[in-house]
């Protein structure tokens, strides 16, 4: 049966992730090695901010003229002192010039207005790009970044925000239904990537700001959290969904395993078309058997799967039978519906098209 | 290329932001008619989202259906349609599947030409992000107004920049200073990023443009959306913004260039296919009759509309059921929803069922409570997008039409609407949402019909024309709609006599807040006749009689609603649920 939706779990498999600066960068590395997620992987120089010179207020012309006593064009380069404009006056005399005030690079010059770039002295900030992840380089994107393969636990969440970081996991709850405190985070938490059960304090949020964590994973965040805008200033990934659900015991028992392992997380949600959805990746210091992910997108008896609305929302359970006949359910549509063995043993029928896959790969297996 | 006399059968896939489906024409005893759909939503949560997976899924739901079949080997569609009966003769696409163009627009009056390029761009699969409009104030972080603009254009990174201002023949500096910005600030973006600048100002200095934006970045000119002051032309930038959807959006999809070869002709934008509907449907029923079709979407929601005889769209490609309905909860207030559902339910509760559905946009309500949620968030998200419709429904000296005109037909489609388990509801919440006055029969995409044959219509008119006529769309039935105050609850408003094909007459009497569904079986006719009471109007002045002689059948019969406009609804919480019971029960919810 088809079914388009699925998220991945997996204590050990073999992916890939690039690592990729949007501007011209100098990699750091060469294809075959192995990076730690703290090793720079590119390094761009920060751009100059470039000035904008008023040329035709300067000379005092009207837009329109100005371009004649504009004396140089994109893409040349300038020193400081050297005429960019002039005018001269009556008689040739008393006329009024403009000079550039540093060496730069001319970006662009339309309706008297000149905009110059600082040149760079070589001293300029510079922006790194670190691995984040542990694994081998397995190509160079020239002049961007590389791609780096890694064998690792994967788990794939529904909603995510803020960028990338890393850091070691640290679980501040005994069960995945608790809740993500303020007095659970201290400064040992800081630079850790912290898994809760649930966030739905806006107050442990601002505290987790404060002790400087590297990122949140929890099982669901209130949607009233989500929307504020907090500028939080750390990744967040959500495995379950919205509202007060509890982490999958499958995810949170992963993550247990995996305490004080190496971690990368990364938040982004509205991602390009083809990149990953949320996710974290974990890194354990002993290697094991990976078992690579096969995506597919049908389901059948057996499958693990996800219930992604009410009434059984954020339940895990496995299919046991796929109805012939599309039936109508409670809501009075008429739809394809799978019985699902929920992790109570309770048997639920619900809408196909309301099960999320779990691609749950484990010990060379995968479900 | 095959021509129309050659071809029999006919593919159309609508790609969707959530679904694909894809929809099967043939020819049967020499009329044109809709044999099967198969429907399957987009892949999410893989690394390669491909559009393939859910195309070729589709498809193989139509070859399950027919037994026939239209993928090869390679998993290609098999076109022309092969001697061994194999494919068929032609293929189109519909999509929006994509993302909307982001741009900035830029201009020199809010009141005239950036007014008539919004109209241009809300017409399309584009969302404006800024707006650059002279004179710029400065920052509160103390930077230059000048250094703001530049900043803006830069960290916005859109796709596109309109610019526009000026009737031809105008004034020429500040349309001209406007492009330097516009340039200074594509500057300082890196040049594989650049947007692309579409000029569609003052006609007689395109020249002047093209040599200011010129080694910045990319310019298409079209025509000038206000060439005159009294003169709006917004087709020329309306057609760029959809080349550009095209190029820029839709290419990019994985899988999308793949499906794209095997198409027949050019691929259509979903807004077109509906445009070209809307307009058969306003030729069909005949002049001076106007059309509404409206399309609520996961993630975009639209209404097509032919008012005196002229064509126009609205598109807010942000707004939608699924995907795009974290928008909605942005631009209205949660009570706006929750004033649609017949039980209480908490504001946190609304917002997480909501954000889940956003981030699920495939998943169905499976209880009653998430179904009627959904359906508030539809009537929201089309309350939202009529409200751009209203400038184009002036009346022809200019002055306001506080109800909008009067619509002989709406057309309902969008999953929201053809999914509803009962048909009341999609009648409801078309009724909610568009407060039609006057008489106006509903109908109802149930097929998901609409967009696929607007794209039939543009290859094989007579192929569109049968399937319209016999396939196409499901009659929900006549609604009487009267204007009016009453002075007192429970006042009559009108009476109407219903006299039946077998001469049986059927005598109301219509109170104030009224809303209930007459017998009047599907296509079954019969004639009417509605006599307001003098503060109230169905559409010939207060107090004046109307008669349809002919009056069709639908689903819900004959429609009687008399809520009033406005629409009010109460403040109390249990009286507003205890009047939406009443009215469910009325309609047949």
């Amino acid at each position: 049966m088809y079914c388009p939706t699925r998220a991945t779990v997996a204590t050990y498999t073999i992916l890939r992730r690039e690592r990729l600066l949007p501007s011209p960068a100098e990699v750091m590395v060469q294809s075959g090695e192995f990076v730690e997620p703290a090793d720079i992987v590119a390094r761009a120089a920060k751009a100059p901010r470039p000035e904008l010179i008023d040329v035709a207020k300067g000379l005092s012309v009207p837009p329109e003229q100005a371009r004649k006593y504009i004396q140089v064009e994109a893409g040349s380069t300038v020193h400081t002192g050297e005429v960019i404009a002039a005018r001269k006056g009556a008689l040739g005399v008393w006329g009024k010039s403009w000079r550039a005030p540093f060496d730069g690079l001319v970006v662009a010059v339309a309706r008297g207005k000149v905009l110059l770039k600082p040149q760079s002295t070589g001293a300029s900030e510079q922006i790194d790009l670190p691995a984040l992840l542990r694994g081998q380089v397995v190509r160079v994107l020239p002049e961007r970044g590389v791609v780096i393969e890694a064998e690792a636990g994967l788990v794939q969440g529904i909603w995510g925000c803020g960028g990338q970081s890393a850091g070691v996991l640290k679980v501040l709850v005994d069960s995945p239904d608790e809740p993500l405190t303020t007095a659970s985070l201290d400064a040992s938490s800081q630079g850790h990537i912290v898994v809760a059960g649930m966030l739905h304090d806006q107050a442990a949020l601002r505290r987790a700001a404060e002790v400087k964590v590297s990122g949140i994973v929890a099982g669901s965040i209130r949607a009233s959290l989500a929307t504020l805008n907090l500028r939080i200033p750390f990744p967040i990934v959500i495995t379950e969904g919205f509202g007060q659900l509890p982490m999958a015991r499958l995810i949170f028992d992963l993550l247990m395993g995996y305490e004080q392992e190496m971690a990368y997380i990364s938040g982004p949600l509205r991602s390009p078309p083809g990149q990953f959805p949320p996710e974290v990746i974990i890194f354990p210091a002993v290697r094991g058997q990976a078992t690579p992910v096969e995506e597919s997108t049908m389901i059948g008896p057996g499958a693990l799967v996800r219930i992604t609305r009410e009434p059984y929302l954020g339940r895990i359970g496995a299919v046991r039978s796929i109805g012939e006949r599309r039936q109508i359910i409670e809501s009075g549509i008429l739809t394809q519906c799978a019985e699902v063995e929920l992790d109570d043993r309770q048997s639920v029928w619900t809408p196909v098209a309301n099960l999320e896959r779990i691609q749950w790969v484990s010990e060379g297996k995968m479900r | 290329m095959a021509t129309s006399d050659s071809i029999e059968s006919i593919v159309v896939l609508d790609c969707g932001s959530t679904m694909t489906r894809a929809v099967l024409v043939d020819l049967v005893d020499g009329r044109y008619r809709f044999i099967a759909r198969g429907e399957a939503f987009n892949p999410k949560g893989s690394s390669e989202s491909d559009l393939l997976i859910s195309v070729r899924e589709a498809i193989g739901q139509i070859e399950n259906i027919t037994g026939r079949t239209f993928l090869d080997d390679s998993k290609a569609f098999i076109r022309p349609d092969r001697a061994d009966g194999c494919g068929a003769d032609a293929l189109l696409i519909v999509a929006n599947a994509a993302e909307p163009l982001h741009l900035i627009l830029a201009g020199l009056s809010d009141r005239v030409s950036l007014a008539s390029a919004r109209r241009a761009i809300h017409t399309s699969h584009a969302v404006i992000e800024h707006v650059l409009c002279p004179p710029f104030q400065p920052g509160q972080d103390g930077k230059s107004s000048a250094e703001n603009k530049l900043d803006l254009i830069a960290a916005a990174r859109p796709e596109v920049i309109v610019l526009t201002g000026g009737i031809d023949g105008g004034p020429t500096g500040p349309i001209e200073d406007l492009a330097a910005w516009v340039t200074l600030g594509c500057s300082l973006v890196d040049s594989s990023t650049r947007p692309q600048i579409v000029y569609a100002g003052n006609a007689a200095i395109r020249e002047q443009i093209a040599e200011i934006v010129k080694d910045v970045a990319p310019l298409i000119l079209a025509d000038n959306v206000r060439p005159d002051l009294d003169v709006e032309n917004i087709e020329s930038l309306n057609s760029v913004l959809n080349d550009l959807y095209r190029q820029k959006m839709l290419s990019e999809l994985p899988g999308f260039r793949t499906v794209a070869d095997w198409s027949t002709a050019d691929v259509l934008t979903g807004l077109q296919a509906l445009g070209y509907v809307t307009k058969y449907l306003a030729h069909m029923w005949g002049k001076g009759h106007n059309v509404l079709g409206v399309d609520i979407g996961g993630s975009m929601t639209t209404a097509a509309f032919v008012v005196s005889g002229k064509f126009n769209l609205v598109n807010r490609p942000d707004l939608g059921v699924a995907r795009n309905v974290t928008r909605v909860l942005s631009e209205v207030d949660v009570s706006n929803i929750t004033r649609w559902l017949p039980s209480e339910m908490g504001e946190d509760v609304v917002r997480d069922r909501l954000l889940n559905k956003a981030v699920r946009g495939a998943s169905l309500p499976q209880t009653l409570e998430d179904l009627y949620l959904e359906q508030a968030v539809a009537r929201e998200a089309l309350r939202l997008t009529l409200q751009q419709a209203y400038p184009y429904w002036r009346k022809a000296d200019g002055a306001a039409q506080p109800f909008g005109p009067e619509f002989e037909v709406i057309v309902g489609s969008g999953g929201v609407l053809a999914h509803a388990p009962q048909h009341g509801q999609a009648a409801l919440m078309l009724l909610d949402a568009i407060e039609p006055h006057g008489i106006t029969t509903l109908w109802l995409d149930a097929t998901s019909l609409a967009v696929p044959v607007g794209a039939l219509a543009t290859l094989h008119p007579l192929a569109a024309a049968h399937v319209m006529e016999g396939d196409a769309f499901l009659n929900l039935g006549t609604a009487v709609c009267p204007v009016g105050v009453a002075g007192r609850s429970g006042e009559v408003v009108m009476r109407v006599t219903i006299t039946y094909s077998d001469g049986r007459t059927l005598d109301l009497e219509v109170t104030d807040g009224t809303l209930e569904s007459i017998p009047l079986p599907l296509g079954e006719e019969a004639s009417l006749e509605v006599r307001p009471l003098k503060k109230f109007d169905v559409g010939a002045g207060p107090g004046k009689a109307r008669r349809i002689k002919r009056l069709v059948g639908g689903m819900m019969g004959l429609i009687i609603d008399a809520r009033g406009r406005p629409l009010t609804l109460s403040a109390s919480a249990e009286e507003r649920q205890a009047r939406l019971r009443q009215w469910f029960s009325g309609i047949g919810v």
